[in-house]
């Protein structure tokens, strides 16, 4: 593998793992007290 | 008698799990590094990360807050839903597209579904230890009766018939349990299970060296750089935009039928955004991360690209071709060769579990039958479709011809009338105001634009793109000359098939006084 391809790899690895671990982390820590002020402000 | 079943998601990770589920299967980790090796290598995950911003979550947005939106307006099944969002009495037809969809992939799917059983099971008992791909080849035709109509229905663990009916078994129960303990009870466990099996066969890839001194050039760096090394002057190429387009769109099961019925059991204070970018994500990272270093670099590492390009590409010589002759070459390759098929079992499990679910909800919905008596005639339906799929089975033009009709035209259709309703017909204000309904984040607001012009306007082009490929009567496809060139009768039946489906679903929708009030 030549070192674009590694870095391509790297980054679209990176960035689905990113990403699933930011949704995971909001999912997981969201409370519907959260909500509840979102509404009532 | 009826038998009460709690109809609704129990926790907010269940029902991410399970759409999750539904939209990893055989495609994350067969049909995408296909796509990738043979689409400019890393260009292609440009064209790829474009398509899942302009035409994936769009999408995925639109159907999860349609889906909420029937479900809030008593619906759970396509037809009511696009009637009652919609307040308009014709959109329900829309809906017959939507159940047609997930109900003749089932056909089809289940039969794929209990190949996977059948490979990890053979793993598992020893009986498959091929030692060239002559063998390999053999061992699939016999399994799937691929040389004879009807040569697969026998009892013996070499074809697939009694795999058929374990599946089926599987399937029946845990739909029968309902969506919290059926669904999401069987998606709780069985992701974080994939997930386990999938980071141990990617270590044992990823760990593979150079399998054959005799052959240095034949390594695991050189299969993901059979992968990854990118020809940027690819991107030049309109097929990688398409294909890239159609992966994506695919691989996210929207256009399915699914999503909506999921989603139209959440409650008004239940979060869309965010759920549906989390079960997208999961569904990315499967293919990208684990799929995207699997099945080609392992291929390449045992045989190198030359022998791997002469087994082929295609997601099926991929999975029952190639990588059992890398198992066999693997020290524990049985171990790992059962790890994987029952991988391939349990993502499609997943899947074909979501795809009875829309025609359940429909059956109750229009019928307002029990739920018992509505599972004995989704079963009746889906077993006659998937056993006309296994006894045709010659060529596998069953699969194949239902596959082109359903999976690529009329899903491109469903999304294309989907994101148009959502846009235009509800209206991106009304739209993204339904959506962030209990939303925990924001869709960002180039999205207006985006939904509205874009994502509409690149699915019309795919859209074109097929119907293309149907009229261009100069250079017909072997679908075409299926039909009209050379006429083939188990073509022409499956044709016929979906037509029956569509007719029946048709009958009961204006017989439902329900969706039609």
């Amino acid at each position: 593998m030549n070192i674009i391809g590694a870095i391509l790899l790297t980054v679209s690895i990176g960035l689905v793992t990113s990403l699933s671990i930011f949704c995971y982390y909001k999912i997981l820590t969201f409370k519907d007290e959260d909500l509840d002020q979102d509404s009532t402000s | 008698m009826s038998t009460k079943i709690n109809d609704g998601w129990n926790t907010r990770l269940g029902v991410i799990l399970a759409v999750s589920g539904s939209a990893v299967g055989l495609g994350n980790f067969l049909r995408f590094p296909g796509l990738v090796a043979e689409y400019g290598g890393g260009a292609f995950m440009i064209a790829y990360f474009i398509s899942f911003l302009l035409i994936g979550l769009p999408i995925c947005w639109a159907e999860w807050t349609i889906g909420r939106k029937g479900g809030l307006l008593g619906f759970n099944s396509a037809p009511g839903i696009f009637q009652s969002v919609t307040n308009n009495e014709k959109y329900k037809y829309l809906g017959v597209i939507a159940l047609i969809i997930p109900v003749g992939i089932y056909f089809y799917y289940l039969i794929i579904e209990s190949w996977c059983l059948a490979y990890a099971f053979n793993y598992f008992t020893g009986n498959i230890n091929f030692q060239s791909p002559d063998e390999a080849s053999a061992f699939f035709q016999e399994l799937t009766g691929i040389s004879e109509n009807g040569s697969a229905i026998s009892l013996s663990t070499n074809h697939v018939f009694v795999f058929v009916l374990v599946s089926l078994a599987f399937n029946f129960f845990f739909i029968s349990r309902g969506i919290s303990r059926g669904i999401e009870k069987f998606c709780s466990i069985a992701m974080p299970t994939l997930l386990m099996i999938s980071i141990i066969i990617l270590i044992r890839v990823l760990t593979l060296g150079t399998p054959n001194s005799e052959y240095p050039e034949n390594n695991i760096n050189n299969g993901l750089g059979y992968m990854w090394n990118p020809s940027f002057e690819s991107l030049k190429n309109p097929s990688l935009w398409l294909a890239a387009a159609s992966q994506i769109f695919f691989s996210l099961s929207v256009g399915f039928g699914v999503i909506i019925t999921y989603a139209s059991y959440l409650k008004e204070s239940d979060d869309v955004v965010l759920s549906g970018l989390t079960a997208a994500s999961t569904n990315e990272f499967f293919e990208v991360s684990i799929g995207g270093m699997m099945s080609i670099p392992a291929a390449v590492a045992f045989f190198g690209v030359t022998g791997l390009t002469q087994i082929g590409l295609s997601t099926f010589n991929i999975g029952f071709n190639a990588l059992p002759l890398v198992f066999a070459e693997m020290p524990l390759g049985n171990l790992f060769g059962f790890l994987f098929f029952f991988l391939l079992f349990l993502a499609a499990i997943t899947s074909s579990l979501s795809m009875l679910q829309p025609a359940l909800a429909f059956i109750k919905d229009s019928l307002r039958l029990s739920h018992r008596k509505a599972i004995s005639i989704l079963f009746f339906i889906t077993t006659l479709g998937a056993y006309f799929v296994l006894f045709n089975s010659k060529d596998l033009k069953a699969l194949d011809t239902l596959d082109y009709w359903i999976a690529n035209l009329l899903m491109v259709f469903l999304a294309t009338a989907q994101i148009i309703l959502f846009g235009w017909k509800i209206g991106i204000k009304k739209g993204l105001e339904y959506a962030h309904k209990g939303s925990k984040i924001k869709i960002p607001v180039f999205y207006n634009f985006i939904i509205k012009y874009i994502t509409p306007t690149l699915l019309i082009i795919i859209l074109f793109n097929w119907i293309w490929g149907i009229v261009n009567l100069g250079n017909p496809n072997q679908y075409i000359i299926d039909l009209f060139i050379e006429p083939n009768l188990t073509a022409w039946n499956s044709i016929g098939l979906i037509f029956i489906l569509g007719l029946i679903i048709t009958f009961c929708l204006n017989a439902s006084k329900r969706i039609t009030k």
